[in-house]
């Protein structure tokens, strides 16, 4: 075994180290001889400034700490922090600023999407135009139109498919059994629709 | 905190403070000044004071810094002393073991005031203030083994010093 470390043989006279380790420093000790010079010295060291510290720190008065003690009696209570300087407010004041801020930011920003929108209708090759509000209802509208739109055209259509009688007559004389039952299916359909 | 116990903890502490604040001031009046000071801030603060650490490092952690602000404040630097091999011719070579005793004693207190401040403040705590090593990594806030090599070199070089002089035995 090496010799022991300044470090450790100063922890070992410090009573710093554990018992397994302190034992472990023990054993050495009783076989090195350098090291038992070393720890001698160093035992001396440290005994020498433990003995002038002593002498030190008697040497030095110390002033009595009555007085102090008075004179924090004589001191006005300290109040309470105001709750703003608080350090559990800190966080929440922040929190509530930046929830107002962001409010704030939203209402007074101005809007970007345009109040009106024209749209465009053409019907028999005439384009019309309409000025629509937008409302928050305004894609809803814009739906029902669309539906409305398609239903009429397709109603258009049928009226002029089925509206022709004389046409109607010939087209059922000369259907068969099958293509009628199709055409009477189709009817139906449509009329569902 | 109730005055009561405050003025027990402030008590307990005071001798221990003012020895801090007067090695490391080197100065009777300052200190004395330093050690009021620190615990009137110890007796306004105490409302800021979290349990989660004892009342003996926060009020050391407050001395650590006050010393410190008086001494910028004052500009006090720490004083030259002459060095080892100056001092060596001075020494008797067979003195009385009274006088060997005062020579090594003010031989030490050189060696101590020309200590770096970290390594100082380690060995005033250490023994001026009795406190352990463990006491004085958290007031410090530097890990056990910092403040023991802190320690270890402080105690090297006043070794080292008393074995120049040759004001203590040693071997080789």
């Amino acid at each position: 075994m090496k010799c022991i470390d300044k470090n450790i043989l100063l922890d070992y006279l410090n009573n710093e180290l554990s018992s397994r380790k302190k034992k472990q420093i023990t054993s050495h000790l009783s076989k090195c001889e350098h090291c038992r010079e070393e720890l001698k010295e160093w035992k001396n060291i440290l005994d020498i400034t433990q003995e002038f510290v002593d002498q030190d720190v008697k040497n030095n008065h110390v002033p009595p700490h009555a007085h102090i003690t008075q004179r924090f009696d004589n001191l006005p209570q300290k109040q309470e922090r105001p709750f703003w300087i608080r350090s559990w407010a800190k966080p929440v004041l922040a929190t509530v600023a930046v929830l107002f801020m962001t409010l704030m930011i939203y209402f007074l920003s101005p809007k970007t999407v345009s109040e009106s929108k024209e749209n465009y209708y053409l019907i028999d090759n005439v384009t019309y135009t309409e000025t629509v509000p937008l409302s928050d209802g305004y894609l809803d509208d814009l739906e029902t139109m669309y539906l409305q739109e398609i239903y009429e055209n397709e109603k258009l259509t049928l009226d002029i498919l089925y509206g022709d009688w004389q046409y109607y007559e010939e087209v059922l004389d000369n259907l068969d059994q099958d293509e009628l039952q199709k055409l009477i299916d189709k009817m139906y359909d449509n009329s569902i629709t | 905190m109730k005055s009561v116990e405050l003025n027990q903890l402030i008590e307990e502490n005071y001798q221990k403070i003012f020895l801090l604040a007067l090695k490391m001031l080197k100065n009777y009046e300052d200190a004395e000044d330093a050690t009021q000071d620190i615990f009137l801030k110890v007796y306004e603060n105490i409302s800021s004071f979290r349990q989660e650490s004892k009342f003996t490092t926060w009020v050391y952690r407050i001395a650590l810094n006050h010393i410190y602000y008086m001494n910028n404040q004052k500009n006090k630097e720490l004083k030259q002393f002459p060095k080892a091999h100056d001092v060596r011719t001075e020494m008797n070579a067979n003195p009385s073991s009274v006088l060997q005793e005062k020579e090594l004693f003010e031989s030490l207190e050189k060696v101590i005031n020309s200590l770096s401040p970290r390594q100082k403040e380690v060995f005033i705590m250490r023994y001026y203030n009795q406190l352990p090593f463990k006491k004085i990594a958290q007031i410090l806030k530097k890990s056990l083994g910092t403040v023991k090599s802190n320690y270890f070199f402080a105690m090297q070089k006043i070794k080292k010093d008393l074995q120049n002089q040759n004001l203590i035995e040693f071997q080789e």
